[in-house]
């Protein structure tokens, strides 16, 4: 392992008072927990939701001094479960929740959609299509910057099977687009 | 393959113990193999790191929609308060006079009735009402036309697609302003 020190450390005087550590904290990791809950497939209110309840409990779990080792890794986990929890309902109606906010995106034309031209976003969505749920997941949390430990405890893995998932997933789009 | 090639993506992550990954930089400098790969590699993480950041995180709203409406309440606002003082001064004493001549009487000065149609326009059948009272005493074509779609002034779904409003504003014989009409 690179030896990096744990990020997204707190302990309960981080939310004793109205602490610029916890806003801090929660604006770091709002959008890119809003994102994982969307490619999920949950629709952005939806994600507005259980991300809220996410560090509501974040903030019940530390104040009630369960001092946390890895912030990112739990926050993630509980809104991880809680949209598996709703999903199950959400898997009757779309076979593919992930891309069902990527076929709507094709008409929104973001900074981000600029930098990939539409071919190869086709591309790529029909290589993302073809991985396993496990292998997407793993890819979209380390998009997000989480490390392969912390990937494990949000999913519920062995770190060694996320990077086996990590590695075949990459190369599994490697092989399906040159991007 | 090369050998090493099983632990490009993880050294590329930094996920190698520091040993590995020392051991894995002075390979990929001098594997042209490996170096190709952890380009591709790269590209695809870069790739697919924009693809999933590609997604909405607010509902789709259109803002400019709810921009309407306070607009198109301020530009009535505005325009009953821009011919209030007119009317007053030169409407109303002949207001005033055919109230007395008729027993239907329009007793309320006219710009009141004005700011109540504006005021009103929610209630369909009210612009009918005042449309009948004004046209006793005013004939004259529309001079001014002012089309209002209704989902600019109320939140959409409140009326149908397409219906709106027009506000005629009509002018004397002598030139005074007559009186305004909104109708759907």
């Amino acid at each position: 392992m690179s030896g990096d020190s744990v990020p997204f450390t707190l302990s309960a005087s981080a939310f004793s008072s109205d602490s610029t550590e916890a806003t801090k904290l929660f604006e770091e990791l709002r959008k890119p927990l809003l994102r994982y809950l969307v490619c999920l497939g949950l629709s952005p209110d939806e994600a507005q939701d259980i991300a809220q309840d996410a560090f509501l409990s974040l903030h019940r779990h530390i104040t009630s001094g369960n001092a946390q080792e890895n912030i990112r890794s739990w926050l993630f986990r509980v809104a991880h479960n809680q949209a598996r929890n709703r999903q199950t309902s959400y898997d009757r109606r779309f076979a593919t929740p992930f891309d069902a906010s990527r076929d709507e995106m094709l008409d929104h034309r973001t900074p981000e959609r600029e930098l990939l031209n539409k071919e190869k976003f086709r591309q790529l969505r029909t290589a993302v299509r073809s991985l396993t749920e496990a292998e997407r997941e793993c890819l979209l949390l380390r998009a997000e910057g989480l490390r392969y430990r912390e990937i494990g405890e949000v999913l519920g893995m062995a770190t060694s099977t996320v990077a086996d998932s990590v590695d075949r997933a990459i190369r599994k789009l490697a092989e399906k687009c040159n991007v | 393959m090369c050998e090493f090639s099983s632990k490009l993506i993880a050294w590329l992550d930094h996920e190698l113990p520091d040993a590995d990954a020392a051991a894995m930089g002075h390979h990929v400098a001098a594997c042209l193999e490996c170096r190709e790969q952890a380009d591709a590699f790269r590209g695809v993480s870069r790739a697919f790191a924009v693809y999933a950041r590609a997604v909405p995180l607010r509902a789709a709203r259109s803002p400019r929609r709810w921009l309407l409406v306070p607009a198109a309440v301020a530009a009535a606002v505005l325009a009953v308060f821009l011919l209030w003082p007119r009317r007053l001064s030169i409407i109303q004493p002949e207001v005033q006079r055919r109230a007395a001549a008729t027993p239907t009487a329009i007793s309320t000065a006219v710009p009141r009735k004005a700011a109540v149609t504006i005021a009103s326009v929610r209630h369909a059948r009210a612009p009918k009402r005042i449309q009948k009272q004004v046209s006793a005493w005013q004939t004259a074509e529309p001079t001014i036309q002012v089309i209002i779609p209704a989902d600019a002034l109320f939140p959409p779904g409140a009326f149908p697609e397409g219906v709106g409003f027009v506000a005629d504003l009509r002018l004397a014989a002598d030139g005074s302003a007559g009186g305004l009409v909104v109708r759907p």
